[in-house]
């Protein structure tokens, strides 16, 4: 049976969803499914204040004013198809649009009404929402041509063409309705079409710029905020459009301005939201946060589980490559302390990517390695002790606390448990580099969730991906987790995808390519007279739905 | 007329066309000695290999070396300093919107230094053995050994969020509002100066007490001048040397204007400068440290035109 849906309810009835995000969002049961990624993705979220719940549900939103929002780092790139800077990301949600979103867990249609899957998973066909208009200076109406346009841009090598492979062709087969033809089935892509940069642009504006890709520094969109004035490195304005879904029941955006300034020094950041200079703080460091939770005009909202810290290993390499030792190395790790260490407590031991509340979160039965320093020694001794006389080497940066205190605080309980073991510290840079070539031994890691859980498998595992883990047909049930990871590409029925990746996760946590650490938390600051802030699946904030109190 | 003081100055502008070229060498090479792929960096982890090969190749990242340097020298002999892979700005442009920023930062820096160590250095002199002098002394201590970042911190929290007098973070060119631009400056003009102010007041205690020492000022003082008189001419004397120490220290506010940028959120080319040594950003490094090398050398050579303008001995020679 084909599976059609309708998006309205996502799209249309934003009242409605506003309450169901607060409520969602302070009983801490939040979506799933996605994000926008590498950036993308993700799933619950929890707002430690309800200050953005109650008052949002009981004030009279105020309409005007200016949203100074404080980034962690400046703007590096806007082309929406091009650019990988997560800041970026968050400028692109608010002026550009995706077919479809994620609303409570579920998807959601945001520039479409409606769309089908066809039962052999091989056609994807979309109804647009009609009467969407672009910005100025395009200023016409968002038709299915425009939707080509944008996805064959996309599909460029450079751009997301690995993940749009098996996209054999998209056609607008009619003004308002467009249909994608896979030539195989490919699951994720109905997941990956709401990652934030996967937007509809339209062509006249792109060419008016240079028309190659990078040239779209200064996007054209559907979105509720167009570009305003753009002084790099000092400030962008964002303002409201006007025609953002005229006739729509609630007047989106309020604000008639955000200023997103880049403050990249954390404790700057701070401050500033504390002395009112602005009124949004993104990423907030755990150290940070407690003079926020004390301050009485800021209110700290906490999102849960939005990224996601691994040690990777290099299983192809001594002495990692002896399933004994990346076992025992599994029992010495001390989760909570490392959430305590590296993020302050804003985060949660974790033996899987997704949170309890995702759809993506596995029943993981006893595969879940626990803290237990005799069942580590005890299967190094089985093993002959083939760490005797080595020194493992962790290798983190300090960058990123959270790599940092994992490498750090693993290396310290390897030590007391009798095994040599070292930090090795590089740049991110560095780092990541001898990750993406394989040339490393164990890193601790760190990325945000995925929107679909083959971003988490597939690269790591597949044998025709790049194989990060280095995990061959030597290791414990590598053909067996082939398998699954290209099963869970070509099913394309949800509950049967679960199956898989719950099987699939056993494996990991039993063989241990990786070893999943934490889940951590995504902390904004925002002061007190700020409302309507509605969290998301990824720390991306909508500011159309945020509102100021004069 | 051409004067030594022209030729002078011509042969140090000479001069520093083959320190351009070396710094242009030295850094292009030692940006690509530096681990961390460009186009890694840029894509992340979950890029795929064709993708890093189709963006290497767009950055021509796969010539060599030598290749690429010549490309890139070719460019910037004609005025063009390419464009960032990034964000495809033209790193002339981007510079150029900078500039500024870093101006006026440095200026508000060497501006306070001179404010505090003039008078500080001149009273601490005068009044030898006296709180004064002691007050000057450890300021020079103080000054010199408290980090710039630190200080900007504890500024921002004292005037900034508890007082509120001044605002904590952002930018506005004096150009355009002069006042709230001023206003900007202020901590940040504090925070890099209070370093340069140290050094400059020792060396002015230090030179002044040489200074008000000599027989001269006897000789000047049964002319029956003023006191102040006096030491106008003491003055002229001792800042000889101290002109080639604020020079100097002009060079090093040029480079602590990074780290002043960074804390004080100010969009200037060392903020720039950091982020795209994370990005590995190759084509706006090279770009930058040409500019700041370039500022330096000009900086000295007004600096040594001060010294040969100021000093009468080597005018006549």
């Amino acid at each position: 049976m084909a599976h059609s849906q309708s998006g309205s309810g996502g799209g249309i009835d934003r009242r409605r969803v506003l309450k169901y995000a607060g409520a969602a969002a302070a009983a801490g049961v939040a979506g799933c499914g996605g994000g926008g990624g590498d950036g993308d993705d993700t799933t619950t979220t929890t707002t430690t204040t309800d200050d953005t719940t109650t008052t949002s549900t009981t004030m009279e939103p105020q309409e005007g004013g200016t949203l100074n929002v404080g980034f962690e780092s400046e703007l590096t790139g806007l082309d929406p198809h091009f650019t990988s800077s997560v800041v970026s990301w968050v400028v692109v949600f608010n002026i550009c649009e995706t077919l479809i979103t994620f609303e409570d867990g579920a998807p959601a249609g945001r520039l479409v009404d409606s769309w089908d899957i066809s039962d052999d998973g091989l056609e994807y066909t979309f109804q647009l929402k009609e009467g969407v208009m672009f910005h100025p200076p395009t200023d016409r109406e968002l038709v299915a041509e425009d939707v080509v346009y944008s996805y064959n841009r996309m599909a460029q090598e450079n751009a997301m063409g690995s993940d749009l492979a098996a996209m054999e062709s998209v056609e607008a087969t009619g003004d308002y309705e467009v249909t994608f033809t896979m030539s195989q089935p490919f699951a994720p892509f109905f997941n990956f079409i709401a990652r934030i940069t996967w937007v509809i642009i339209p062509e006249e504006a792109v060419e008016d710029q240079g028309g190659e890709l990078g040239d779209f520094q200064e996007p054209v969109g559907t979105g509720p905020f167009r570009m305003g004035e753009y002084q790099p490195g000092n400030f962008l304005d964002l303002e409201a459009f006007d025609g953002y879904r005229e006739g729509f029941p609630i007047p989106y955006p309020y604000l008639d301005k955000v200023r997103v300034t880049p403050i990249p020094d954390a404790s700057s950041r701070v401050s500033s939201i504390r002395a009112g200079d602005i009124d949004m703080a993104r990423n907030v460091p755990g150290n940070n946060a407690s003079t926020l939770q004390d301050a009485s005009d800021v209110d700290l909202i906490q999102q849960r589980g939005t990224g996601w810290a691994q040690v990777h290993i290099n299983c192809s390499k001594e002495p990692w490559s002896n399933p004994a030792v990346r076992r025992a190395v599994a029992h010495v790790i001390n989760r909570s302390a490392i959430v305590e260490a590296g993020v302050f407590g804003f985060g949660t031991a974790a033996w899987q990517p997704f949170p309890e509340e995702s759809i993506w979160n596995y029943d993981l039965g006893d595969s879940a390695r626990q803290r237990d320093v005799e069942r580590a020694q005890q299967i190094l001794d089985d093993a002959g002790n083939p760490l005797d006389g080595v020194t493992l080497q962790i290798e983190a940066n300090t960058q990123y606390p959270i790599m940092k205190s994992t490498a750090d605080l693993l290396v310290a309980e390897l030590n007391a448990a009798g095994i040599d073991a070292e930090t090795q510290i590089n740049e991110w840079g560095t780092q990541l580099q001898r990750f993406v070539q394989k040339d490393y031994s164990c890193q601790a890691f760190s990325v945000p969730f995925k929107i679909d859980p083959d971003r988490h498998y597939y690269p790591f595992l597949a044998p025709d991906g790049p194989q990060y883990n280095q995990y061959f047909e030597d290791q414990p049930d590598a053909q067996r987790m082939y398998e699954l990871v290209q099963n869970g590409r070509s099913e394309t029925e949800q509950s049967t995808r679960v199956d898989i990746y719950t099987e699939l996760q056993k494996l990991i946590n039993k063989n241990l390519p990786w070893i999943s650490v934490a889940r951590t938390d995504d902390l904004v600051g925002l002061r007190t007279n700020v409302h309507g802030y509605q969290p998301w699946l990824l720390p991306y904030s909508r500011w159309w739905t945020m509102w100021k109190e004069s | 007329m051409v004067t030594r003081l022209h030729e002078y100055a011509a042969k140090r502008l000479l001069w520093a066309i083959p320190v351009l070229l070396l710094v242009s060498i030295i850094v292009s090479w030692m940006v690509r000695l530096v681990p961390g792929d460009p186009a890694i960096i840029m894509l992340g982890s979950d890029a795929t290999q064709e993708q890093i090969m189709a963006v290497r190749d767009q950055m021509g990242l796969d010539e060599p070396f030598v290749i690429q340097y010549v490309q890139y020298m070719t460019g910037v002999v004609q005025g063009d300093l390419g464009v960032s892979p990034l964000d495809n700005r033209v790193v002339t442009t981007a510079i150029i919107s900078r500039l500024p920023a870093t101006i006026f930062v440095t200026i508000s820096g060497f501006i306070v230094s001179l404010l505090i160590a003039i008078p500080a250095g001149t009273i601490s002199a005068l009044r030898r053995g006296t709180i004064w002098d002691d007050l000057g002394l450890t300021f020079g201590l103080l000054g010199v050994s408290i980090p710039n970042f630190w200080l900007g911190i504890v500024l921002l929290l004292v005037f900034g969020v508890s007082l509120g007098w001044f605002p904590v973070t952002g930018y506005v060119s004096p150009l355009e509002d002069p006042v709230a631009g001023i206003k900007y400056m202020i901590l940040p003009g504090i925070t890099l100066g209070t370093a340069m102010a140290a050094i400059v007041t020792r060396m002015l205690r230090s030179e002044l007490l040489e200074e008000i020492r000599q027989d001269y000022l006897n000789a000047i003082r049964m002319k029956g001048v003023s006191e102040l008189t006096v030491l106008g001419h003491a003055m002229k004397n001792a800042f000889i040397p101290v002109i080639t120490v604020i020079g100097l220290q002009f060079g090093y506010l040029l480079g602590g204007s990074v780290i002043i940028e960074e804390v004080f959120t100010i969009p200037g080319m060392g903020r720039l400068l950091v982020n795209r040594i994370r990005d590995r950003d190759y084509v706006m490094i090279q770009g930058i440290v040409l500019v700041y090398t370039t500022f330096f050398v000009l900086v000295n050579l007004v600096v040594d035109l001060t010294y040969f303008y100021l000093n009468p001995r080597l005018r006549d020679e």
